[in-house]
């Protein structure tokens, strides 16, 4: 198996500089100049461009690695050697796995590498913000064995042939769902369990496609039969059916409201209380268009007996919505899911949008055109050459509720709210 | 008798729905150098590929050592050195990376071997395969089959693109190969000269079937030639004649290949009305020929003989 991954490797890293060249502009291309610092979540983008350019990496190996063999003297020549036929598979395997890594892995962690030496003068980018990303870029690696089971396999019409790319996608999707959605601990398992299932059908699909299928007459054999076949096909099969028919039937009319939802966020009123706000959707089953309809939940989260800035316990339930959030258990240390959270946009007293993120502790403020504009913590908002003192302790930001200011007679009305362990604070920038 | 390192039942293939082979029942007998004959598109390579495990037969059955071909395990295929059709290689190797790769897994791959054919041919290790002339890559396919020391070997078109001296050498080897008795060789080829010097047996395979399968002294034995004078063709008549392979016009005489002549062939011959019938010797190439034409009833390209002419 070493001399099949060796000779795979050698074969196909001419194409790695190439998908790193372009994976790398796809990278490169993140990285924010002053005026993209302003709405910019890098995570994301980095998530989306990188596994975008690593899937089609990853699809162009497996099919760089397949269809060569399938020359009659290539595959005779390759599968008559003293090694079993899946052996043979996993060197090609392995060699790909190899050769995606570096594809995709080198011009991320430069990026990366550079963001960080150049600190929040960009954006307040850390290694472990390519996790994420790094997550979904692996995951996409299922192209390759994908793409190699789509080459292998019998199948008379091109579109039938694809289907196992369908059960990639999924994998790849069902990462990308993890990496943005902070969900709760079964949907992150059952998430993860459709990823693992998804790669083994795949990776079993493909090796029993590049193994037997290309031996057997067409569709003739019983030995075309396997377990990875038939669970990977008519998955890939519904799949492709459920969507056709979602672009058929209407995107509205299939996910039009039926019943009525609710869902809570933390929003300050004029008084200074906190309060729970609940948001109840009803059903519209005239344009199929849900209106908001917001409603207080009438709990007042302060302790008015106190004061105004003592919170009670809002439960394990409560979840904030920070932008990127890794889903890790906590056993998992929390120094490798530092969050680069992005508070989406705030107003100065002259209504200038400003950006702001979130890193331990800190909130970074860009302002577009200048860029990095201060840090704000809880003693108050440093200038880029001062250096901040305080931290915020696990801040989240809060809905406004009807607009209204806590620091009256300032006109700060569309700046952000934000409540940390400690207690309550509104941004005050005047720009 | 000795159990064939070789044997297939009924094996047939189809593609689509052609059928390749067909009902194909053959065996390889062990010590003996075995030459696979047919015209291109017969099933020779298909069937080989069958044999090395590669092809699932669609029904049939074909062992190799006593085991399904398709079960074959790595220690299995340690045994047998298979040249492929058209002398693959991977281009962007060197020769030296060649064997290295190749002979990675095999317990028994000897560098001199090896070393000594590559030699032979005048290549240079470093040399990259695209680099190398056809024939040097045949030299290089026949090093890789032989440096593993196998019992079996299987060549498909081993002459292909080779020069004279270097297709006689590869007659030597294979002779060589086999001069002991203990070890087999499996050749298909359309070198039939090359075939008469060095085969024990000869299997004939037309349109997916085996129409001949003997030793080479039988064939030679079996196949006679008749070289008729005739002044009128009577087709019905000629194609009566019993064990007729071909008949072929050529200038006033008619030639015919017969296979097991015996009285009622000569009666037959008789039956033509001929003015002058002489037995002619056949070499073996003309007698292979004789059964390969008859599938495709082919004649000279310029069309002045008639398909009508040939049984």
């Amino acid at each position: 198996m070493n001399a099949i991954f060796r000779k795979e490797l050698k074969d196909i890293l001419r194409w790695t500089r190439l998908g790193m060249i372009v994976i790398g502009l796809l990278c490169w291309n993140q990285v924010p100049d002053d005026f993209m610092a302003f709405y910019y979540a890098f995570p994301r983008y980095l998530r989306q461009m990188s596994v975008i350019g690593s899937g089609v990496f990853a699809l162009v190996l497996g099919l760089l690695q397949s269809m060569f063999d399938l020359r009659t003297d290539a595959r005779t020549f390759l599968l008559h050697r003293p090694i079993s036929s899946s052996d043979i598979f996993r060197g090609k395997l392995a060699a790909g796995f190899v050769a995606h890594l570096l594809g995709w892995g080198i011009p991320m962690l430069l990026v990366v590498i550079y963001l960080e030496s150049i600190g929040p003068e960009k954006l307040p980018v850390t290694w472990s913000d390519a996790l994420l990303p790094a997550l979904c870029c692996l995951v996409s690696f299922l192209f390759h064995p994908a793409a190699m089971w789509m080459a292998c396999r019998e199948a008379r019409w091109i579109g039938t042939r694809c289907l196992p790319l369908v059960l990639a996608f999924v994998a790849v999707s069902t990462s990308d769902l993890i990496a943005q959605r902070p969900f709760r601990e079964w949907g992150i398992l059952i998430s993860i369990a459709i990823v693992v299932v998804t790669a083994v059908v795949t990776v079993a699909g493909a090796r029993h496609a590049f193994t037997r299928q290309t031996c057997l007459p067409f569709g003739e054999s019983r030995e075309a039969w396997s377990w990875s076949n038939s669970i990977g096909l008519t998955t890939a099969s519904i799949v492709t059916f459920v969507v056709v028919a979602i672009f058929l039937l209407g995107y509205s009319n299939l996910f039009r409201q039926v019943g009525q939802t609710s869902e809570r966020r933390l929003a300050v009123a004029i008084d200074g209380h906190v309060w729970e706000l609940e948001r109840t959707r009803y059903p519209s089953p005239v344009l199929g268009v849900a209106p908001t309809q917001p409603s207080l939940a009438g709990q007042n989260l302060t302790n008015q007996s106190d004061g105004n800035n003592r919170f009670e316990d809002v439960g394990q339930e409560w979840r904030g919505r920070p932008l990127d959030v890794l889903p890790a258990p906590r056993w998992f240390p929390p120094e490798l899911i530092e969050r680069f959270r992005e508070f989406s946009s705030t107003a100065s007293t002259k209504d200038h949008s400003l950006s702001l993120y979130e890193r331990n502790g800190h909130l970074y403020l860009y302002s577009q055109y200048t860029g990095w504009r201060g840090t704000v913590t809880p003693r108050g908002i440093f200038t880029p050459t001062e250096t901040p003192q305080g931290r915020f302790n696990n801040a989240i930001a809060l809905e406004h509720c009807a607009r209204h200011t806590l620091a009256r007679g300032k006109r700060i009305g569309g700046q952000r709210i934000f409540a940390d362990d400690s207690g309550i604070y509104q941004l005050d920038i005047d720009e | 008798m000795m159990n064939p390192i070789i044997q297939t039942k009924r094996l047939t293939r189809y593609f689509d729905r052609q059928a390749v082979v067909r009902d194909l029942d053959l065996s390889v007998p062990p010590g003996q150098v075995t030459a696979l004959l047919g015209l291109n598109g017969a099933g020779k390579t298909t069937t080989i590929r069958i044999i090395m495990g590669l092809l699932r037969p669609t029904r049939g059955s074909c062992q190799i050592f006593g085991k399904d071909s398709s079960e074959l395990s790595p220690d299995d295929r340690m045994r047998i050195g298979y040249m492929v059709e058209g002398h693959f290689l991977y281009s962007r190797m060197s020769v030296r990376e060649c064997a290295r790769f190749q002979g990675a897994g095999y317990s028994r791959w000897n560098d001199t071997q090896f070393d000594r054919i590559v030699k032979h041919f005048g290549i240079s290790q470093s040399t990259r395969v695209g680099h190398l002339s056809r024939g040097q890559r045949a030299g290089v396919s026949l090093a890789l089959v032989l440096a593993p020391d196998p019992e079996l070997l299987v060549l498909d078109d081993p002459a292909l693109g080779l020069d004279p001296v270097s297709r006689r050498a590869l007659n030597e080897t294979l002779v060589e190969f086999a001069a002991d008795g203990q070890r087999t060789v499996l050749l298909s080829s359309h070198l039939l000269d090359d075939v008469e010097r060095i085969a024990d047996r000869v299997m004939l395979m037309i349109d997916g079937r085996l129409q001949v399968d003997t030793t080479l002294d039988d064939f030679r034995r079996r196949v006679a030639g008749f070289a008729v004078e005739v002044d009128v063709v009577d087709s019905d008549r000629v194609a009566a004649i019993p064990g007729l392979i071909e008949a072929r016009r050529l200038g006033p005489r008619l030639h015919l290949t017969v296979a097991d002549a015996d009285e009622e062939t000569s009666a037959a011959i008789e039956r033509l009305q001929a003015t002058a019938v002489e037995p002619i010797e056949l070499p073996f190439s003309d007698s292979v020929l004789a059964w390969l034409s008859r599938s495709r009833n082919q004649h000279s390209f310029l069309g002045r003989h008639h398909a009508g002419e040939s049984t």
